[in-house]
């Protein structure tokens, strides 16, 4: 779904929960799927994907708020991850396709975008799974999920 | 369709008289009747249009609150079942509460027909004071609010055709008494007092309309919120007050139904799983809320505002009190056959709720979308795991444990 874009972010929230058989790893999933309900104003990936498309990645465009709950929201996915490449690699498209995630198919440019970012939250979702204590790591995931949607309420 | 009508309310009935007649074999004639009328619900629910035989009719609303009614009884436990004949009559009763009135609903018939049914109910398996005293609060409160209804517009009908005037007190009785019922009913998973919680929920749905108007109660969602919190949360040194999916879902489908905003299909959605979760009686099946709970969020995020945001959070409580009592249950119990049409069912609704027209407009497309290819991409993965010969069957020794150690060794 996030490597494709297609599909409800809420719903790749549950179910990057129930792939990391955590429930705060499954929290910090949806309060990022719940920034992107508060700044784009729908739970369709393709929407987020063509928006970004349109008007560049949510993490460098728009008001310093929103920016700001797009990163907490990427922050939030990848710090819920495990150390296991699998689930380090699902846990790291999602993020990239929250924060930097226009539409591939869209041209050279945004297929670019798309794999550089998508390469980083991997190698920075691998780096959390395996240096990162497990606990501290969940709680800095809700934290920063939560942080996410507050600064979606204020902007 | 006529006849399916009158089959769907004359089937539970039929199974109750073979019990009666073969006392040996009791339960699974009440269970077949009940699989009969589910079937006939079924088939009004897909052709979905207004159905009238006498003082009886169905709408899609209707066969889907009956079809929910006689599936929790098919899937009833055989512990929980004392009467199995009583069972039968009750669901009879049952259909009749969520099927009363020529061509809308009849809220005196409806009660009248709830009340037999939670009395039936009672003396079918182990009388509950927490059941029929909670349920009987319930509709005491219903019932007056129905009768200062009929004395303020002069109907029995819900929810009214004159939607002019405000009858918004009398709703909020109506619906406060059907929580009450609701809670009663959800008070043990695959007992024979389940069948309350859909007929509650029909109740709640019918006299919603009274209460939203034009742009829902705040207070009262909030209220109902907390309370389906509180049932999320409820337990009581390691054994739990109630079936914690059925009364927490339910409950939140009727927070969602008098909330502000576009939230009646995620209600509805809502009290489907919440049946079905009273059904199927495990914790795991609070997974059915997700298309609701993606639903409703998704309808306060376009509303917006703070009775919107409070309940968002009370739901979001609700989902993470569900999901943490889904990471440590016991031993799962052996799933029964006679709960294999509401696992259809479920996981039909779990993956395409988008095609659920009977509850109306839900902005579920992307979510069936997602839905579709996270299946396809489990079952290509499930496959390869297969073929790489890592069989990932070892799952169901730990989810299905012998019931016994000694098993396995009598077994061979």
């Amino acid at each position: 779904m996030a490597l494709t874009s297609t599909g409800d972010v809420l719903l790749l929230g549950v179910l990057l929960g129930v792939a990391a058989g955590d429930v705060e790893a499954g929290a910090a999933s949806v309060l990022a799927g719940l920034v992107v309900l508060g700044r784009f104003g729908t739970t369709s990936l393709a929407a987020l994907a063509g928006a970004q498309h349109v008007v560049g990645p949510a993490g460098t465009t728009g008001p310093v708020a929103l920016a700001a709950a797009s990163w907490c929201a990427a922050l939030a996915l990848a710090l819920s991850t495990r150390a296991e490449f699998a689930i380090a690699t699902v846990f790291g498209l999602a993020a990239a396709a929250v924060v930097a995630g226009p539409a591939a198919a869209q041209g050279g440019q945004a297929l670019a975008v798309r794999v550089a970012a998508s390469l980083v939250a991997i190698a920075v979702a691998w780096f959390v799974g395996g240096w990162v204590p497990e606990r501290l790591a969940r709680l800095a995931a809700v934290l920063a999920g939560g942080v996410g949607v507050l600064l979606v309420l204020v902007a | 369709m006529g006849a399916l009508l009158v089959l769907a309310v004359l089937a539970p009935a039929a199974g109750a008289v073979t019990a009666a007649l073969v006392p040996e074999r009791g339960l699974d004639a009440v269970r077949y009747g009940a699989l009969g009328s589910a079937a006939c619900w079924f088939a009004l629910l897909v052709d979905a249009s207004l159905v009238s035989v006498s003082r009886l009719h169905s709408t899609p609303l209707v066969a889907a609150a009956g079809c929910g009614a006689a599936l929790v009884v098919a899937a009833v436990d055989v512990d929980a079942l004392d009467r199995p004949p009583l069972a039968g009559v009750a669901l009879a009763a049952a259909s009749i509460a969520v099927a009363a009135g020529r061509t809308a609903t009849d809220g005196a018939g409806a009660l009248a027909a709830v009340a037999a049914t939670t009395a039936l109910v009672a003396f079918a398996g182990q009388r509950s004071v927490r059941v029929w005293g909670t349920a009987a609060v319930g509709l005491v409160i219903a019932a007056v609010g129905v009768v200062a209804l009929r004395s303020a517009a002069n109907s029995w009908q819900l929810p009214l055709a004159d939607a002019t005037a405000s009858h918004r007190s009398d709703g909020v009785l109506v619906m406060v008494g059907a929580a009450l019922v609701v809670l009663a009913g959800a008070h043990r998973a695959r007992g024979p007092a389940v069948v309350l919680v859909p007929v509650g929920a029909f109740v709640a749905v019918q006299a919603a309309p009274l209460v939203h108007r034009a742009d829902g109660v705040a207070s009262l969602a909030i209220l109902l919120g907390l309370v389906a919190a509180a049932a999320a949360l409820a337990a009581r040194v390691g054994r739990p007050l109630l079936d914690r999916p059925a009364a927490a879902l339910t409950l939140l489908a009727l927070a969602a139904l008098v909330s502000p905003g576009p939230t009646r299909g995620p209600a509805l959605l809502l009290a489907a799983a919440g049946t079905m979760a009273a059904a199927l009686g495990v914790p795991a099946a609070a997974a059915l809320g997700v298309p609701g709970g993606v639903a409703l969020a998704i309808a306060l995020a376009a509303r917006g505002g703070s009775g919107a945001f409070v309940l968002g959070v009370l739901a979001g409580g609700v989902a993470l009190a569900l999901a943490a009592a889904v990471r440590r249950p016991g031993p799962m119990p052996r799933p029964s056959l006679w709960i294999a049409p509401v696992l259809v069912l479920g996981a039909w609704l779990l993956v395409a709720p988008g095609t659920w027209g009977w509850v109306g407009s839900v902005n579920l497309r992307a979510y069936d979308l997602g839905a579709a290819r996270a299946l396809a991409g489990a079952a290509l993965c499930l496959l390869v795991l297969v073929l790489l010969r890592r069989d990932p069957a070892h799952w169901y020794a730990h989810a299905f444990p012998p019931d016994s150690p000694g098993e396995d060794v009598v077994r061979h």
